[in-house]
């Protein structure tokens, strides 16, 4: 059996190069010897066919997500039930907002998130975009990224990334970043952050691939993410 | 008659430009000291009939330059911001420079290239007469956000009494001519290079700007630039008033209304559309289309998109690209992939930008590097503190492995490129890091 990755909206919530994380995850898993199949479900399509390993998704302009969102409303069971059942989920840029309670978007609008989780998402006219470096429990290493967005994200009970040493977190003054529960991950940063973040990719790699995984060289990312942190860091 | 305040503003403007120029400061900072003084003071000045903007993400710079060579020839006095100082403060000192002690601009056309953030607080104080958008594309993400919130920007800088000249191959710019009673359209028409497929990375095209529905192309000129059509709400390309019949990339030259045959500065589709927005402008402000023909024959670009070199006795070619911005390096690798000469290429992203910090290489993501992988092509050299990055991108591409070299160092890379039996060089990246590359001492420059 393979891994079955699906890969949500693919086209219409793909701003940053975001798709790179799917095609650099499946380029690790196959060179595991393990055979991939991604589905590639956009607007118009069924989203959710049977069970997945891997569910992505990517950023997208506030029109965008706002479309997405309405999409994904017909099938918040799926998604729900795979975050239950511990599938491992990536939602990057302002995509994990969609899976919030509300989100007031930047047209003043209040628009019903799927409600899978209880924060809320408050977008205004001005753009906050900045270079982020974050830790997270899960990592020994720091992340490091790039956020792009409009708005705030509040109540957020359990942040995927407990402490942010450059760049915005969730809300002003919030200090973290982002969503975890279960193997749900949800942050704000945008682009492929698992090639800037090979130590990121290796966790999903490794629990992806179970007792398939072994170790493989990867120097040109390490060395990316080692010249990226050093930048960074001394601007902290 | 004009107040003591704007007269002021002027005699500023004019005072701090003079020194500026003696001490080689930017042409910002003379508007600036005016704005100061008489905030409104671009609402006050007394402009010309004629005040022609530019704005859009890619070929402000060329289209304006192409529109000042044909309006000078055509014997007209112009007033333009050619330092390339895009925003309310460079427009300021522009025009307070070009004004009369009591506020008349002297020129009798008024040209502006206008940063696609800033038109919105510029053109509070005066409306230009035309006002050509050229495209919308990912640009300078890190500060722009992203393409659709610059379109929300730019449409807070049109208004009813200005006459828009807009690009109707790219959807974003199409939309604003909705319901305007007046609009010059200009485009292409089906050309030679085009696919029926899109065949770069992403498309920002696959749903309209007017409802978000799903649209189709018949054809892509390149990117999301093409013949469109929404499916759902019915939004579709306009017909055009000017328009591309042809494109002779060898003879240099674009076919405008299937009579017109204009020189152009570069062979690229880009510039054809650069070239058709000025020939455009020009023949709405009053110039013949035989003179605009005759004027652009010896027209050379000061944007010196490419330039010449020689590595090792070896030929070169410098593509000055824009980092951040996928469609210009698209079209660097295009001319790259069309050369036959056997090549090596390099690419060199060293610093993001020149203007604000950022390690963001989300980017290199959107750029088509798959073009790269044609046969003549015989080695890739990926040059600079973010070549591991490249790297990273460029194992996806199917580019055989052998044929890439990463190398940090510029200087080593310039060697490296030196040491190879092709016949030729391209080397893309950004005005910054180019300037860093002709400042190597293996590198010699030969000007055009």
């Amino acid at each position: 059996m393979g891994i079955r990755i699906l890969h949500l909206f693919s086209d219409l919530m793909n701003m940053y190069g975001d798709y790179g994380n799917v095609t650099m995850l499946v380029r690790r898993l196959e060179e595991l010897g393990l055979e991939v199949s991604v589905d590639c479900r956009t607007y118009g399509d069924r989203l959710f066919d049977g069970k997945y390993d891997f569910i992505y998704c990517g950023a997208g302009t506030e029109l965008r997500r706002d479309k997405a969102l309405g999409c994904l409303k017909a099938e918040k069971e799926a998604l729900r039930d795979a975050i239950e059942a511990g599938t491992y989920v990536l939602f990057t840029g302002n995509s994990w907002e969609m899976l919030g309670k509300s989100i007031h978007n930047v047209d003043g609008k209040d628009l019903e998130g799927l409600g899978i989780f209880d924060y809320v998402t408050s977008e205004t006219d001005t753009r906050v975009t900045h270079d982020i470096v974050a830790e997270t429990d899960l990592l020994d290493r720091p992340v490091v990224g790039f956020i792009n967005k409009c708005g705030s994200v509040t109540n957020v009970d359990s942040p995927l990334f407990t402490k942010v040493t450059l760049g915005p977190g969730n809300s002003e003054g919030s200090g973290a970043e982002g969503y975890h529960y279960r193997n749900f991950f949800g942050t704000e940063m945008i682009g492929p952050l698992l090639v800037k973040n090979p130590h990121m990719m290796d966790m999903l790699v490794r629990a992806l691939a179970g007792d398939s995984y072994r170790e493989t060289r990867h120097d040109s990312a390490v060395k990316a993410y080692e010249v990226t942190l050093r930048a960074l860091s001394e601007r902290q | 008659m004009a107040g003591s305040k704007t007269k002021l503003a002027i005699a500023l403007c004019k005072t701090a430009s003079r020194v500026g120029s003696l001490v080689g400061r930017g042409s910002s900072m003379p508007g600036s000291l005016a704005l100061k003084v008489c905030p409104d003071i671009l609402s006050r000045i007394e402009l010309p009939e004629t005040v022609i903007a530019v704005t859009g993400s890619n070929g402000k710079t060329s289209t304006v330059e192409m529109i000042a060579h044909i309006l000078t020839s055509d014997g007209h006095r112009v007033a333009w911001n050619k330092a390339g100082s895009n925003q309310t403060e460079g427009v300021a000192t522009c025009l307070l420079c070009d004004c009369t002690p009591g506020g008349k601009v002297k020129s009798d056309i008024v040209l502006l290239e206008s940063d696609e953030r800033f038109a919105r607080h510029t053109f509070k104080f005066f409306h230009p007469k035309y006002y050509v958008i050229l495209n919308l594309y990912r640009d300078q993400m890190t500060r722009n956000g992203h393409p659709e919130w610059a379109h929300r920007v730019i449409k807070e800088s049109i208004h009813d009494d200005m006459h828009l000249i807009l690009n109707a191959d790219d959807p974003q710019i199409a939309d604003y001519g909705f319901g305007r009673p007046e609009v010059t359209w200009f485009g292409a028409d089906r050309l030679a290079e085009d696919t029926e497929e899109n065949t770069t990375r992403y498309n920002d095209g696959a749903y309209c700007p007017a409802c978000g529905g799903r649209m189709e192309y018949e054809y892509f000129h390149y990117n999301h630039v093409g013949k469109y059509r929404c499916t759902e709400c019915g939004f579709c390309r306009p017909d055009t008033d000017v328009t591309i019949t042809d494109a002779d990339y060898e003879g240099q030259h674009v076919t405008i209304n299937g009579k017109y045959k204009v020189h152009m500065p570069f062979s690229n589709i880009a510039n054809c559309y650069n070239t058709l927005a000025a020939f455009a402008v020009c023949e709405k402000a009053g110039v013949r289309p035989e003179k605009i023909v005759e004027y652009m024959e010896n027209f050379i670009s000061h944007s010196k998109r490419v330039e010449s070199f020689r590595v090792g006795g070896k030929p070169g070619y410098l593509l000055v690209s824009k980092h951040e911005n996928s469609v210009a390096y698209d079209r660097a690798i295009e001319t790259a992939a069309r050369d036959k000469r056997s090549s090596s290429v390099m690419v060199i992203v060293d610093e993001i930008s020149r203007k604000y910090f950022t390690s963001e290489t989300s980017w290199l993501w959107d750029i088509d590097f798959e073009k790269l992988n044609v046969p003549q092509i015989k080695q890739i050299i990926l040059a600079g503190q973010y070549c591991y990055d490249l790297d990273a991108r460029f194992e996806v591409t199917d580019i055989p492995g052998d044929r890439i070299t990463v190398c940090e160092d510029l200087s080593e890379a310039a060697r490296l490129m030196g040491e190879s039996d092709t016949e030729c060089f391209y080397v893309m990246t950004c005005f910054v890091d180019q300037i860093k590359f002709r400042a190597l001492s293996e590198v010699e420059t030969t000007g055009e």
